[in-house]
């Protein structure tokens, strides 16, 4: 163990500050996991009325309730319960749910999986469009095109996502009649059967990380263009398409990379609304479903991947964003 | 200018629509009229009925109260908070901004809304518990900003010169830090309400917000969804509700963002 320590410090002296930076971030991770964690556990353990009584109802004599809990481990002191459930999860065991009695970890992979299609396909909506609004408009700077994508983005982040899911349904659904509104009603169809199922919550999703993208990406070119090296790449008589394209573009869609991830926040934030205006079978449903049935262990289960999502997305982007931009780096 | 003018209008009269609605509202929120349920919008029901035949009009006007009222509180709370920690971060030495922001990483480290479907689900939905479950989910970010505004100022000559002429560290804190805080708390907390706005209203139509029988903006847009395809009015007009306050608090945001990072 030492000699793993020390060859691992001979390591990290050696490795380039890239490699460096790499690993503090891993261990910030670490413990801002382990933080997450001890929340989820400590929240959901100040829940008045415990799991026993939960499980079986009003009418329980002290005895089976008292069997019941020596049973499920939950007369034992908190912290044990905790390091119990940590390490289960480490192992890979989610426990189970109380309300079906399945296993909790297959149930929340394919939720998971169901909202990662969701947000991935929203992303893959909002990113290219939204850089391409922000472009436009700060190129255009208070030309009626950027009054009209600033308007639209400020009218589009106005709408709350069950909002603008209700908006959607009665435009494409009720009036113009594009979209089955059967997506409100039919819940656990398969995802892949069901595409058009997936055309409705996906626009609703996107059309607010296309607001968030667009502004950024507005905003950051226009500072690049008033910065000095545009200044000379025009002087030196560079076409005007070139010097955008060669030198500001390239800087200016750098700092859109954070907002990707920020967007992870607000897509996981938003399916919890979403998700359940259609029915979607996502996390943000099993949360929700979690909490109306009081299902402990899926609840600490699902609170915990979604962060551990999100973390990871923040990780994921400042090392992409700290790669891209050396100049960063070591901070 | 125009924008800011508009979205400062918009927010006035939520206001004053929240402090006096009943004398605007021709009907009493709660009274039911099952001759008229399910009426269109018409010269006697401006937004139509429910399906308990209550007039929407009044019910969305009434309504305004419970959304500004805790939106209102729970951002001027937050800014408390926020701002207290990141100041006391900013200003208290290291070892006080470690721990505070260390905390403060983790609480940012979720995403919003789950966190306050986690905190409220087990808390319970009374309106204290639903402040409090904003409270936590903003001062994080509010005292970030704060600690590293407070940062900057703390290295300027005028605070060291403050602090040669002897000058205590609560005086300097009270009468130098904060009053160059205000601008910045004062757009912070513009954005943060319309957040606030959105995390009160989507609880609320998750059925884990504001409880009925309470006339509540997210609560009626949720119980429209059913007749979202048959009597539409009952869930539009509180949609536009929440879509024109948050558009309103928007205007007045950017604006000030604006004429602060002119200054």
């Amino acid at each position: 163990m030492l000699e793993d320590s020390k060859a691992f410090f001979v390591w990290y002296e050696g490795s380039t500050l890239m490699g460096q930076f790499v690993v503090r971030r891993l261990i910030l991770m670490f413990f801002t996991l382990a933080m997450i964690s001890l929340l989820v556990f400590g929240a959901v353990e100040m829940v008045p009325g415990d799991t026993a009584q939960m499980i079986l109802g009003k009418q329980a004599t002290p005895e089976t309730l008292q069997a019941l809990r020596v049973r499920l481990g939950l007369d034992r002191p908190a912290y044990i319960r905790y390091f119990d459930w940590v390490s289960a999860i480490v192992r890979g065991d989610w426990g189970e749910s109380l309300v079906s009695n399945a296993a909790v970890g297959p149930l929340l992979a394919q939720r998971v999986w169901n909202s990662l299609v969701l947000g991935m396909a929203a992303l893959l909506v909002a990113m290219p469009l939204g850089i391409f609004l922000g472009v436009l408009s700060g190129l255009n700077r208070a030309g009626w095109i950027d009054q009209g994508i600033t308007f639209f983005t400020l009218f589009a982040l106005s709408f709350p996502p069950f909002v603008m899911a209700i908006f959607l349904i009665i435009l494409l659904s009720s009036w113009l009649r594009w979209l089955p509104a059967a997506s409100l009603i039919d819940p656990d169809a398969n995802l892949w059967e069901s595409a058009q199922f997936l055309v409705l919550p996906v626009l609703t999703l996107a059309l607010g990380s296309l607001a968030h993208v667009s502004r950024h990406a507005r905003s950051s070119l226009i500072e690049v263009m008033r910065s000095d090296y545009m200044r000379t790449a025009k002087s030196k008589g560079l076409p005007d398409l070139t010097a955008i394209l060669r030198h500001a573009l390239r800087n200016a869609l750098l700092p859109t990379i954070s907002v990707v991830a920020l967007n992870v926040g607000w897509l996981l934030s938003g399916a919890a609304l979403v998700e359940n205006v259609f029915a979607y079978p996502g996390m943000g449903r099993l949360m929700l479903q979690a909490i109306s049935t009081r299902d402990v262990p899926v609840l600490q289960a699902v609170t915990l991947a979604a962060a551990a999502m999100y973390a990871l997305a923040n990780l994921g982007a400042d090392l992409l964003y700290s790669w891209l931009n050396p100049r960063i780096r070591y901070s | 200018m125009l924008a800011v003018w508009v979205g400062l209008a918009i927010v006035l009269v939520y206001l004053l629509l929240a402090l006096f609605g009943e004398a605007v509202a021709p009907y009493s929120y709660t009274e039911q009229n099952f001759v008229a349920t399910l009426q269109p919008p018409s010269l006697d029901h401006l937004f139509g009925t429910d399906q308990f035949g209550r007039d929407i009009f009044s019910r969305v006007v009434v309504g305004s109260r419970s959304i500004m009222g805790l939106a209102g509180i729970a951002t001027a709370l937050s800014l408390l908070v926020g701002g207290l920690v990141g100041v006391v971060a900013g200003y208290a030495g290291r070892l006080w901004d470690e721990a505070l922001m260390r905390v403060a990483d983790v609480l940012l480290s979720f995403p919003a809304m789950l966190l306050a479907l986690l905190i409220v689900s087990t808390l319970g939905s009374e309106v204290i518990y639903l402040i409090l479950t904003i409270v936590v989910v903003f001062a994080p970010g509010i005292a970030r900003v704060v600690r590293s505004e407070t940062l900057s100022l703390a290295a300027k000559e005028f605070i060291d010169a403050a602090h040669a002429t002897g000058v205590p560290a609560h005086r300097i804190v009270l009468r130098h830090l904060i009053p160059n805080l205000v601008d910045l708390l004062v757009v912070e907390g513009s954005i943060y309400f319309s957040y606030a706005i959105l995390i009160g209203s989507g609880l609320s139509f998750l059925g884990l917000g504001v409880q009925p029988p309470s006339p509540d903006w997210g609560l009626q847009v949720n119980d429209g969804r059913n007749f979202v395809l048959t009597a539409w009015w009952i869930t539009v007009f509180p949609s536009l509700a929440i879509s024109s306050l948050v558009l309103g608090v928007n205007l007045l945001a950017d604006g000030l963002a604006q004429q602060q990072s002119n200054r």
